[in-house]
């Protein structure tokens, strides 16, 4: 088992946003969370990195590799992030410096977790570029976000998620802030990768039919709660929990407008 | 399974434009290259002072007393005969060493207060806060009188008080600014990179503020021009031997009906000088703004131009 959250509440000024969730994600699996606005998704995936705000309160348990990520200083929890577990936020605009090349941005983690030369910093910013689909990456790499449109920008996100290698990588609603066409692309791309390089992936939305084109289990979270969880077809096929049937109605709502990439 | 190629609905070719530094804008910003040019000519003038005065700025002539600008006396002479240009070029010595430590110390100062004041623990951060906001209510003329009160007039004295005060104002402005960036997606993003608290500080914060940063030092600047005239023309500031602007008006002023040209002269160089460090920082807000350079163009005009004549 690769991550097993157990028991998990967070609880910020008083209020409980995670109310006691436990999943599971094995080695290599795609796994998805799915709930309405402010169910608490973000935090949950906040905590998987020690990215919570300052006055969160966290409590359960986190164990990632047989390692407790709960409590961990931040310190060592900095060692954990980019080379272990990744993470891609959910705009694009304002994911990336305006101050900074997409090339340097792409390269944070590697250059954090590895001793590079500027030369070889260079070259796997070029490399990253390639891997996830941007357009010529040798000139990409010296643009500002500023320069590139919003899928490129996601583009260049992922690639800094991905950078170091990681084990697991958390999407967190990586697709909602752009157009259909682009989602299509982008999540293409995510499941490229995690085939490719065995990464387990946790992708978060509130999109059951963007979800069913990527992961294979799934948890719904309403109100922090885990309401219902199981794989992807068995909930799609029988949802029972209210606001899965919600989720369900709204997803065949907007299907007839979705290209799908693939059933 | 799709290619790791260009995606068919995304811009392709990419030409990454050219990103210029705000160092070239800067030059080729009509005030901005003005206000610097300005500046050059004061340094420049207190540079040569060292090696060279038309007249030695302290030797007095009884026969000379406020002589008219000629071609012998370029401004003139004052009540004892000295060559007024050869005293102005002497009093830009004291501006520019005032400007330059004055600001930097402000510099110093209000990094430190902001920075302190928004990243460390809540027992410091916030009797800074109070600080801050206490130390505001002191114009730099009274924390000035207050030194000179203890410490005796000197250049030194205002240094301290404009460094002093001018510092807690900047990180004043510095601490939302900062407050801001830290809480951007982007520094969030680094953060889940594995960059650590200081690598955040030094490569995301610190470069996010420096647009501001550098506009309020190029204010005070102006401001420690002003104040170090304002003290040492009411006494505070250097001390009566030293020939600087403030102290030249104060010598000046008595007879300003009789010979108003003498206090014109150190009047515009305070005044030139002020204004020219006041039209820098408004060009390097300009061009320092990722939102008004964000297409690389020169100024506004160029920009609008471009509009006009439809893309390249
Ligand atoms: N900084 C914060 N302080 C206090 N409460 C917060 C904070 N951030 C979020 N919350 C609360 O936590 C709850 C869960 O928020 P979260 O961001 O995890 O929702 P979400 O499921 O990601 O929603 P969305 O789909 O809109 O992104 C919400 O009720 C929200 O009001
Ligand atoms: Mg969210």
């Amino acid at each position: 088992m690769s991550l097993v959250v157990s028991g998990l509440s967070i609880s910020i000024g008083g209020t409980l946003v995670v109310d006691d969730i436990s999943f599971s994600v094995p080695d290599g699996q795609r796994f998805g969370i799915i709930g309405e606005s402010g169910s608490g998704k973000s935090m949950t995936a906040l905590a998987l990195l020690g990215l919570l705000p300052e006055e969160a309160l966290v409590t359960g348990s986190i164990l990632y590799q047989d390692r407790e990520l709960v409590g961990l200083r931040d310190r060592d929890f900095a060692a954990v992030r980019g080379d272990q577990i990744g993470i891609v936020f959910q705009e694009p605009q304002t994911a990336l410096s305006p101050l900074r090349r997409l090339g340097a941005q792409m390269t944070a983690a590697l250059r954090i977790h590895y001793t590079l030369s500027r030369a070889q910093a260079q070259e796997a910013a070029i490399d990253l570029a390639t891997r996830v689909g941007l357009p010529n990456p040798e000139s990409i790499v010296r643009a500002y976000p500023h320069q590139v449109s919003g899928g490129q920008r996601q583009r260049a996100a992922i690639a800094a998620a991905i950078a170091a290698g990681p084990d697991l990588l958390v999407a967190d609603e990586p697709t909602t802030a752009l157009d259909v066409t682009v989602q299509a692309e982008i999540l293409d791309l995510f499941r490229r990768l995690s085939e490719e390089g065995g990464t387990s992936l946790i992708f978060i939305t509130h999109d059951l039919a963007v979800l069913r084109q990527i992961a294979d289990r799934m948890i719904v979270l309403d109100g922090g709660r885990v309401v219902e969880q199981g794989s992807v077809t068995s909930v799609l096929r029988n949802p029972q929990h209210p606001s899965t049937r919600a989720l369900v109605a709204a997803a065949h709502a907007t299907a007839w407008k979705r290209p799908e990439a693939r059933p | 399974m799709s290619r790791p190629s260009a995606a068919p609905m995304e811009r392709a070719p990419f030409i990454a434009p050219r990103h210029r530094s705000w160092v070239i804008r800067l030059l080729r910003h009509p005030t901005g290259a003005v206000s610097l040019g300005v500046i050059a000519i004061v340094c420049l003038a207190a540079a040569v002072s060292f090696v060279w005065t038309p007249y030695n700025p302290s030797s007095a002539d009884a026969y000379a007393r406020w002589l008219a600008p000629s071609g012998a006396h370029l401004l003139g002479t004052d009540a004892v005969g000295r060559d007024t240009l050869s005293r102005l070029m002497l009093g830009a010595r004291v501006t520019v060493v005032v400007a330059t430590v004055a600001t930097a110390l402000a510099a110093v100062c209000g990094t430190v207060l902001a920075v302190v004041g928004t990243f460390s623990y809540r027992v410091v951060r916030e009797p800074i806060a109070v600080l801050i906001d206490v130390l505001i209510a002191f114009p730099t003329l009274l924390i000035a009188m207050m030194l000179a009160a203890s410490f005796g007039g000197s250049t030194a004295v205002v240094i301290v008080a404009v460094g002093i005060s001018n510092g807690v104002n900047i990180a004043r402005v510095l601490r939302p600014e900062i407050r801001q960036v830290a809480g951007s997606d982007f520094v969030r993003a680094a953060r889940a990179c594995g960059v650590s608290k200081p690598g955040i500080l030094w490569r995301h914060i610190l470069p996010g503020v420096t647009p501001v940063f550098i506009v309020q030092l190029s204010l005070t600047a102006a401001l420690s021009i002003l104040a170090e005239a304002g003290l040492s023309f009411l006494g505070f500031g250097a001390p009566s031997a030293s020939s600087s602007w403030g102290r030249m008006l104060a010598e000046t002023q008595k007879y300003v009906t009789a010979y108003p040209l003498a206090v014109v002269w150190p009047g515009l160089a305070v005044t030139i000088t002020v204004l020219a460090f006041h039209l820098l920082g408004d060009a390097l807000r300009e061009v320092t703004d990722p939102q008004l350079t964000r297409y690389d163009g020169t100024n506004r005009a160029m920009r609008q131009l471009r509009t006009l004549v439809g893309p390249r």
